[in-house]
């Protein structure tokens, strides 16, 4: 199968501080992999070296096996832990944001999103609340045709009726040969719709599965599973 | 670039128009007064050249909050878009709003004239076109280089974390005035500008203050040797945007 | 949602058992079309490749077929239908008849209690 994501001996340190410890990792199209792992896992500074927002201290990353910069920014859709809109925007400002610098957005799938969010076109930014706001966040990255999406905690912050509807657009909006990478730590509301799940731990990926096979081999969910692991 | 133009314009709209307005209606106030109060023509004329001058450096402000802003911004820092582009859009609105300010300066200059053709502004006035012109030369690369001395300042600052970075940022300019007014005392033996005392301005504002009569070689020398620097500089900041900087 | 997902269990065999009971109770008729694998993905709320597998497996059984170009359709042979019908039937009497055994009912004393409870039944 085609390899999207490819991370090579990746380390990424803040300071002193170690992030992520020699990662090798290779995602594949066509796949929505879990990336799970308790707070200060790794799960965002992953998630950021392959969107391009911050750079690895040693390793490579490779994004359809090109290195990262302008190409695979551009094919490459990042919903990250806070928002890519500003705040003198509207909604429909944060769309045409979008599609001035995004030649993969597709206005008609954000209207189609937008109306099955409910969300109001004129709505402005600073004025919705966090859940209507992971909302637009959510919209503005699924409405890209990109190779990659990457998306941080996209249900979050909200409830759950609005969790049943992020998840209805991340199946019903996703792109079948992209490969989806959804960070999360309320796996149970999610693991549903993964294929595979990739736990961090310390800054490392300590395990990696198919999860039918967890229930299928285990008899467990997902979650049972992650929470034997991380209680150890 | 256009494209980033545009949102750097739109986010600080509101705050350019209103202060815009502001200027405008202060430049009025003082042209108001100077006439009705019978004023002595120097103040009104002092009153002006300040309040376009604070315009002027409200615009350099402007400029590097909103290069700064653009660096940490994840909605900017995700963008398909050149690293280039991310130095040279405010750069170019910080350009296009001074040609701005400069018209309306210019306007006003004008009207002055017109409403009170007795005053003397003979002070604001180049003695010829060609001083006139080497003027706007030796301005707008004094304030590029000025501008680009502080993006890189704030980009080196920005490699280190929240509490480092305005003092890392801050002695890294102080340090490269000093490095470079040195070098260039050094170099081209340039009086006019020493190197302890030197202001935010770079030397090359010292072919204006001799340039009544000739442009001295030298003089150009200096200039060429910020350009150098002045490359060298982005390039730097290239090369950190590209692969150092963390969002 | 029309299924309660045990996350302990395999989805896609759950799934399965879904249209099986479809088919069994007459929700779904043989040579029904049924829905795509995006649409039943977004509905359910399963991932698509979980679906996919699904079908697959139910194609393998020989309940399911896909026409080219037309999409996946219920088999309209009743003998495949007939089957399910008696395997479903089998694995719910045999987890029935576990679970008499595991409350200490004997085998006479099982078809006594059924026969009384259909006769019960039908008097309603």
């Amino acid at each position: 199968m085609k390899k999207i994501v490819e991370l090579q001996a990746v380390t990424k340190n803040y300071g002193s501080r170690k992030a992520l410890h020699n990662i090798n990792l290779n995602l594949e199209a066509g796949k929505i992999i879990g990336l799970l792992g308790s707070n200060g896992s790794g799960k965002s500074t992953l998630m950021k070296l392959a969107a391009g927002l911050i750079q690895p201290t040693s390793g490579t990353i490779r994004i359809c096996g090109e290195p990262i910069g302008i190409g695979t920014k551009a094919v490459t859709s990042f919903m990250p832990d806070q928002p890519v809109t500003e705040s003198w925007m509207r909604v429909k400002d944060a769309l045409r944001f979008f599609s001035d610098f995004y030649k993969d957005f597709d206005q008609e799938k954000a209207g189609s999103m937008l109306d099955f969010l409910k969300l109001d076109r004129n709505d402005r930014i600073s004025s919705l609340s966090k859940g209507m706001n992971e909302r637009l966040q959510l919209t503005l990255a699924m409405s890209r045709q990109a190779k990659l999406y990457l998306l941080d905690e996209p249900i979050g912050g909200v409830d759950p009726v609005a969790r049943g509807k992020i998840l209805d657009a991340i199946v019903k909006f996703y792109n079948e040969d992209s490969c989806v990478l959804i960070s999360t730590h309320l796996i149970t509301d999610i693991e549903r719709i993964f294929d595979e799940v990739l736990f961090i731990q310390n800054g490392e990926v300590s395990l990696r599965q198919d999860v039918e096979s967890i229930r299928s081999k285990h008899g467990k969910s997902v979650d049972e599973l992650f929470r034997e692991v991380f209680s150890e | 670039m256009i494209n980033l133009l545009k949102y750097d314009w739109k986010r600080n709209a509101n705050l350019i128009m209103g202060s815009a307005a502001a200027l405008i209606i202060f430049q009025v106030a003082i042209s108001f007064f100077g006439v009705t109060r019978n004023w002595p023509s120097a103040l009104p004329l002092t009153f002006m050249f300040m309040g376009y001058c604070f315009a002027a450096l409200m615009l350099i402000i402007f400029s590097f909050k909103t290069f700064s802003h653009n660096l940490k911004s994840y909605g900017r820092r995700l963008l398909p878009v050149a690293s280039w582009k991310t130095i040279a859009s405010p750069l170019l609105l910080q350009f296009v709003l001074s040609a701005g300010l400069s018209g309306l300066v210019l306007l006003h200059i004008w009207l002055f004239k017109w409403l009170s053709p007795s005053a003397s502004l003979d002070a604001l006035v180049p003695p010829t076109l060609k001083t006139g012109v080497l003027f706007f030369i030796l301005i707008f690369w004094m304030v590029l280089f000025l501008m680009l001395l502080l993006y890189f300042s704030i980009t080196v600052g920005n490699l280190f974390n929240k509490k480092l970075m305005p003092w890392v940022a801050i002695a890294v300019f102080v340090l490269l005035q000093f490095v470079i007014s040195y070098a260039e005392k050094f170099l081209f033996n340039d009086d006019l500008f020493g190197a302890v005392d030197s202001e935010l301005s770079s030397s090359s504002m010292s072919i204006f203050m001799s340039s009544t009569g000739d442009i001295s070689v030298g003089n150009w020398g200096v200039m060429a040797f910020e350009i150098v620097i002045g490359a060298i500089l982005v390039n730097i900041m290239l090369y950190l945007l590209n692969k150092k900087l963390d969002a | 949602m029309p299924i309660e997902f045990d996350n302990n269990q395999p989805i896609y065999i759950q799934i399965m058992n879904y249209i099986k009971q479809q088919i069994i109770s007459g929700k779904l008729n043989p040579g029904d079309k049924i829905d795509s694998v995006r649409e039943l993905a977004v509905e359910l709320q399963i991932n698509p490749n979980t679906i996919q597998r699904t079908f697959q497996e139910l194609e393998r059984e020989g309940i399911v077929e896909t026409r080219r170009g037309l999409g996946r359709y219920v088999t309209s042979e009743e003998v495949a239908i007939v089957s399910i019908k008696k395997e479903m039937a089998a694995d719910l009497l045999g987890r029935f008849i576990q679970g008499m055994r595991d409350l200490g009912f004997k085998q006479d004393d099982i078809v006594t209690i059924v026969s009384e409870a259909v006769s019960k039944e039908e008097q309603k």
